[in-house]
């Protein structure tokens, strides 16, 4: 019997697993998964894409995949049928490789409604979605854009990279809320990769803008030269130390309050009693609406903090840099 | 639990793939147009309202200025008012000196009239009495004529109307 089986028959009893493996179940629901489970359903239909020895293999589904043999999964993860090893890289399409998917479409849908009123009447006053979106553009580009990078010229250039970064965190988070989905940001994959991408920028555009001399003398941290042998090495784990905290924030964040919810829930299991249920639903509804908060506020978070240690990164060199460029 | 804290590098490409896209097509036609939009109610928003200073600098000026004419026709006016009472306090006087003249003139004229008369009235007067003296001489010569006696009296009455004139 084939562990995707053992899964499949998990969802439809639940009745049926132990009591001590509840919590343990519950969190493996958390993560990633190779099947479609979204609005309470599983299906097996995302494809799966494996890089191994040297060729990629394609399979439709991880149940096509199983029946050529060669691959197996087993508790989630696909492994070689062979030794039981893990293939080279895993690239299959995921649960949440879909929800940050149904994330862009929703945020770009949002977009596009704006846009078109846009182009129907540009003066108009906003309304609706369009005024809620332009409200966080004008919050993100006034209170985190422009007084980090000062210079009005990179403001223009990495204004999308911020509105994308907030808004995509936050449509995720929120979509994560939902009965019956997912929180792509409650991944470690997800939020690596954000923090990534703000490790790119932060430093792409530190040395941009004051050259790969001033970036390295910003590793001195202003102190003398003779500190270097400490600073040095200091401000270099500082460059990793800050996309990490970036990546462990956000997904804590957002992992901590389902965990709790899933505690609370976990209790009547337990106890196996409905009369735990109504402290359980009323702690739940305090952590959800306090889950509701905590999107807003993480996703602000990642955005303020990847402006903040631009900022830092450029030093005091955005102004100077800005006046060589109007005189130039 | 470890699928939970586990780092899955798929996931992370995967990530980074579609935040790519997602950037990609948020910044091209989502943000753009909102960008643009944006930028011209902000610029449009600021026109009104440098235009709106200009404006209400202009009327301040405006209000000055009439002010200012408002001024000077008010002073003009109180000019021409003191000068025309001048005018008339002039003429007036004019007026009552020259009244005082005419009536100088013609009651001195008067004067000179009354004396002329008053001379010719004698005069005639003297003729008159010469006349009738010279009648009640010839009537009184012709009764009786005393020589000496009344040729005095004729002298003395004559004398006396002398004196009287």
């Amino acid at each position: 019997m084939s562990s995707s089986d053992t899964l499949t028959t998990q969802h439809a009893h639940a009745e049926d697993i132990p009591p001590s493996q509840v919590i343990p179940h519950l969190l493996q629901e958390l993560g990633d998964h190779h099947e479609l489970n979204i609005a309470f359903t599983t299906s097996d239909v995302l494809p799966v894409v494996l890089y191994d020895g040297g060729k990629w293999h394609f399979y439709r589904n991880t149940h096509t995949m199983e029946q050529a043999g060669a691959y197996r999964l087993v508790k989630g993860h696909i492994v070689r049928a062979a030794d039981g090893g893990s293939p080279t890289l895993d690239l299959s399409v995921t649960n949440l490789v879909v929800f940050q998917w149904i994330g862009m479409l929703v945020v770009l849908t949002l977009f596009f409604v704006a846009g078109r009123r846009y182009r129907r009447d540009p003066l108009a006053p906003p309304r609706g979605i369009q005024n809620a979106l332009e409200a966080i553009v004008v919050y993100i580009r006034d209170e985190v854009v422009r007084p980090n990078l000062r210079s009005e010229r990179l403001v223009r250039r990495f204004m999308p990279y911020f509105v994308g970064l907030f808004t995509f965190i936050l449509v995720l988070n929120l979509i994560g809320l939902l009965p019956g989905m997912h929180t792509a940001t409650g991944a470690i994959g997800t939020t690596a990769a954000l923090a990534i991408t703000a490790f790119l920028v932060i430093n792409g555009l530190a040395i941009g803008e004051i050259g790969i001399k001033g970036w390295l003398h910003h590793l001195l941290g202003g102190a003398p030269v003779y500190l270097a042998p400490i600073m040095v090495p200091i401000e270099i784990l500082g460059l990793f130390t800050k996309p990490f905290a970036l990546t462990v924030r956000l997904f804590a964040n957002m992992s901590a309050g389902h965990i709790i919810l899933l505690s609370l829930i976990g209790l009547i299991f337990y106890f196996r009693s409905i009369f735990v249920a109504p402290m359980s639903v009323g702690f739940s509804i305090f952590i959800y609406l306090l889950e509701t908060l905590v999107c807003f506020l993480q996703a602000y978070i990642f955005t303020i903090l990847t402006a903040v240690f631009v900022g830092l990164a450029l030093g005091d060199h955005a102004h100077e840099h800005d006046e060589h460029h109007a005189t130039a | 639990m470890d699928g939970l804290l586990q780092i899955s590098p798929g996931l992370i490409i995967w990530t980074l793939v579609n935040f790519g896209l997602y950037l990609l097509i948020l910044a091209k036609f989502g943000y753009k147009p909102l960008r643009t939009a944006l930028e011209r109610r902000e610029q449009t928003i600021a026109d009104a309202l440098r235009s709106a200073e200009l404006a209400r600098a202009e009327a301040q000026r405006l209000l000055a200025n009439a002010d200012e004419q408002r001024k000077r026709a008010h002073a003009e006016m109180v000019e021409l008012l003191r000068d025309a009472r001048h005018q008339a306090e002039r003429i007036v006087a004019k007026a009552a000196e020259e009244g005082e003249r005419v009536k100088q003139d013609k009651l001195r004229e008067a004067e000179r009239e009354i004396e002329r008369m008053i001379a010719d009235a004698r005069a005639s007067l003297q003729r008159e009495v010469a006349e009738l003296a010279l009648q009640a001489t010839q009537k009184l010569l012709a009764q009786h004529l005393d020589g000496e006696q009344h040729r005095r009296l004729i002298e003395q009455s004559l004398a006396q109307l002398e004196r009287a004139n």
